[in-house]
């Protein structure tokens, strides 16, 4: 059998059509994915193990540690495989604030506000460089502004790809709005630890 | 990634942990088993996150590691003060608290 990669990629990456924009050709096998899936699940699944395993059997605590960090970095990946690319990328570095707390998933770098343009306007030139191959839906995304808005709904393709990977706004959801009492609690309770360690680390001195 | 899989990863590293912490007598590698232990049970909630297709497990996720991060915080601290007292980390010299 012999897939589309077209038609895997409009499955796994549902979000990622857009206006103009020249997509990768070309057929994969069922045996490239079957093996390409093994190997991804062979390495995920042994690599923690192995390294959590090294990490109870070394005697000097520096070596238990280092292994304990590689062991941390495997179960990042076991979250990014398992879609939870927040929580992985929070295992592994904690949030940065340079890219203003997006995760860019499946290969995407988040663009930097002051150059995005949310809301483009539809024009002729817009859609002067999609291929012929793209013309039916290129002249779909092009002559149907968004109803009582005049705007391309060339934005909509972009802004249902941003949707779609936004990994971190399921998770705030839970965050703040079900579990924002819970929240706010773990928060005091970091607060008070991070004040109780440093008490009880801070050197006695007499008197 | 399969749900089983992850599962039974899951299990697998959570029993590492709970051997290194019986089996360990140093407090810093029996801190560090805990935290194995701790990453464990994340992955089982990822894990049964994705199969109930909600973002519920991962929040929990969030508030497990701030709580690993508040045991560590006050537990290396607690040790730093052990080794001052005692000299050593070995729990089995540290007979303080013996009855």
């Amino acid at each position: 059998m012999v897939y589309d990669l077209e038609r895997l990629m409009a499955q796994t990456h549902p979000g990622e059509r857009r206006c103009g924009t020249r997509r990768p050709e070309g057929r994969v096998t069922e045996a490239y994915v079957d093996q390409s899936r093994g190997t991804s699940t062979t390495c995920s699944a042994s690599s923690p193990v192995a390294s959590a395993l090294l990490f109870v059997t070394r005697k000097s605590p520096v070596a238990a540690a280092l292994w304990l960090v590689s062991t941390m970095f495997a179960i990042a990946g076991m979250y990014v495989l398992l879609d939870a690319q927040f929580v992985g990328r929070v295992q592994v570095l904690g949030l940065r604030r340079r890219d203003h707390g997006r995760v860019p998933v499946r290969g995407h770098a988040p663009q930097p506000r002051a150059t995005a343009t949310p809301w483009p306007t539809c024009s002729a030139t817009a859609c002067a460089s999609v291929p012929a191959r793209w013309g039916s839906r290129s002249s779909r995304c092009c002559s149907r502004p968004w109803p009582g808005t005049g705007r391309c709904s060339a934005s909509r393709s972009r802004r249902r790809r941003r949707d779609a990977g936004n990994v971190v706004a399921p998770v705030a959801a839970v965050l703040f709005r079900e579990q924002l009492l819970a929240f706010e609690i773990t928060s005091v309770l970091l607060l008070a630890a991070v004040v109780g360690a440093v008490v009880l680390a801070k050197r006695r001195t007499a008197p | 990634m399969m749900i089983g899989e992850a599962l039974l990863i899951s299990a697998v590293l959570f029993v590492i942990g709970v051997v290194g912490v019986l089996t360990r007598r140093n407090a810093l590698i029996l801190f560090m088993c805990v935290e194995l232990m701790l990453n464990a049970v994340n992955l089982s909630f990822v894990a049964l996150s994705r199969l109930h297709g909600g973002a519920l497990g991962q929040a929990f996720v969030v508030f497990v590691m701030t709580v690993a991060a508040a045991e560590s915080a006050v537990g290396l601290a607690i040790i730093i003060a052990v080794y001052r007292h005692f000299g050593t980390v070995d729990l089995d010299r540290i007979n303080l608290l013996r009855g």
